[in-house]
């Protein structure tokens, strides 16, 4: 246990270096906020409904974007390719230490480095903006999205290793890490909610496991969706799935990892 | 006789980019290509998503409003066309490499902004300039030898005014080493221009407009074709391009003398 409190404490000193990009980042959490609260307000903020919700259900629902991202979508291993392809991943790979441990402690240091945060962050966008945010009450709700919040960041976790684990085949990653970040930002539903899509593309997105990462857990929140247990089911299976993927395609590439660099 | 030199030396940089990557990483410049065409979907997909019910936008229409995102895309594009170098200059700084800018006979400034245009982005901004012509048309707005001129009088100052806050990022890069999430910041800060700007305030407009190049970029354009902007003002425009120029060199300057060399 104490290696792994180590690691935690390392990562934050990591994350605590350079202070500059590391404010920059806070400030670019801020924005994701801002942006969509003007459009939504200069849209719903003189009252009425559009796609079924209320201007304090699309502020609750982006309130609960910013969080989550910070929550689910705060990782580490993103590097992962980084370290392939200059070697470094050596230097884990020799520690007594399992290396998705190693991977998903770093990951939760940044995750309570960007929560942090947040708890100073959000009264602040509260307190200047008034957004009217809705506060959930029912314990049952709150209980599934706490499961599907859980999921998500195993969800996460898994879809980096896979995306980061490419680089044992290829020095090229940051191509197919682009385009799966400009698809997540539409698939996850942080640009805004997806039922607001026709419902064959609706159907469509909810195949994939992107919705699990924020969309579906904010709609337990919001207490709106009536599928929600199969979407926890969903949720679950794309845990399993991705997790072995993971497994299979990164003992695969530790075969070809050749510590290049080092 | 510069200028000679200097498209010379970014005719040649630009060849051996675009060798390097028909050689190298051919599918990595489809997967951005496709990458970049999703974005530019979603984007035109959110706009429609709000405006189907919500029908105006801050008084625009739809079709008026689709107009400003194709100008800002247009513009963001052809920019960050030119200006990749932003990207990677912070390696650039980390393992010595712009000890050579230094000793080079041309401006390090040249290399540390424009030598890592992107070939494969230019095919991009043929269907980019095809979509703002399309919007311009939808919108119902005629073209004139006039408003093109005076779009590209205003491109021209937005021009001068991107590079005067990539020159200052740069010099930031080389103060503080780590500038990703700073350059990325004033990414997000330029996408929220791909909207109406009124629609951020009066201070969020005016920030946008006086202290950023992002307005120039897509809702000033769009309302000069609108015929709802004084083209008078676009002169202030210039004095404001020249001060943001002349206050980003002085900060490059300042920034190199700090600049030690460390890690070659």
């Amino acid at each position: 246990m104490n290696k792994y409190l180590s690691l935690f404490s390392i990562t934050l000193q990591e994350i605590f270096t350079y202070r500059l990009n590391m404010v920059m980042w806070r400030v670019r959490q801020i924005f994701v906020f801002l942006i969509p609260f003007f459009i939504w307000k200069s849209v719903l903020g003189g009252g009425g409904e559009v796609y079924g919700y209320s201007f304090s259900a699309i502020m609750t629902y982006l309130f609960g974007t910013t969080v989550l991202r910070s929550l689910v979508m705060g990782s580490r291993t993103i590097d992962l390719g980084w370290m392939i392809n200059s070697g470094t991943l050596t230097i884990p790979l020799m520690r007594p230490i399992k290396i998705f441990n190693f991977f998903f402690v770093r990951d939760l240091a940044d995750k309570i480095f960007n929560l942090g945060f947040m708890f100073i962050e959000l009264p602040l966008i509260y307190f200047i903006f008034h957004p009217p945010v809705f506060l959930q009450t029912d314990l049952l709700a709150l209980l599934l999205t706490a499961c599907s919040v859980l999921l998500a960041v195993l969800i996460y976790f898994y879809i980096n290793i896979i995306f980061g684990s490419l680089a044992f085949w290829t020095r090229d990653i940051w191509a197919p890490r682009f385009l799966l970040m400009v698809i997540m930002e539409f698939a996850t539903g942080a640009m805004f909610p997806l039922d607001m899509l026709p419902p064959i593309w609706q159907k469509i997105v909810l195949m994939t496991p992107f919705p699990y990462l924020l969309y579906v857990p904010l709609k337990a929140y919001l207490g709106t969706d009536p599928n929600i247990s199969t979407h926890l089911l969903f949720s679950l299976f794309w845990v399993t799935t991705l997790g072995l993927v993971a497994s299979l395609i990164w003992k695969k590439g530790l075969t070809s990892y050749e510590a290049e660099g080092r | 006789m510069h200028i000679k030199s200097y498209l010379k030396v970014w005719f040649k940089l630009t060849a051996q980019q675009f060798q390097s990557q028909i050689g190298n990483a051919r599918g990595a410049a489809i997967l951005f290509i496709l990458g970049k065409l999703f974005r530019l979907g979603t984007a035109f997909l959110m706009l429609y998503v709000i405006m189907g019910r919500a029908k105006l936008i801050s008084g625009y229409t739809f079709e008026e409003a689709i107009f400003i995102l194709a100008i800002f895309n247009f513009i963001s594009s052809l920019t960050q066309l030119f200006m990749r170098g932003i990207y990677v200059f912070r390696q650039k700084v980390i393992d010595g490499t712009f000890d050579f800018y230094l000793l080079n006979p041309l401006s390090e400034l040249f290399y540390s902004l424009f030598s890592y245009t992107d070939p494969m982005d230019a095919l991009l901004i043929i269907p980019y300039l095809g979509l703002v012509i399309w919007a311009w048309l939808n919108s119902g707005y005629p073209i004139t030898f006039l408003t093109v001129s005076l779009l590209m009088f205003v491109f021209t100052i937005v021009g001068v005014m991107i590079i005067a806050w990539h020159i200052a990022m740069l010099a930031l890069g080389i103060k503080y080493l780590e500038v990703d999430n700073t350059v990325m910041l004033y990414r997000d800060l330029e996408k929220m221009a791909a909207l109406p700007i009124e629609i951020y305030g009066k201070f969020g407009a005016s920030v946008l407009t006086y202290v950023f190049p992002f307005a120039l970029m897509s809702v000033i354009p769009a309302r000069l074709v609108f015929g709802l902007y004084n083209p008078i003002f676009i002169i202030g425009f210039i004095f404001l391009a020249l001060a943001q120029l002349k206050l980003s060199l002085f900060f490059w300057r300042r920034a190199l003398r700090s600049y030690s060399s460390a890690s070659s």
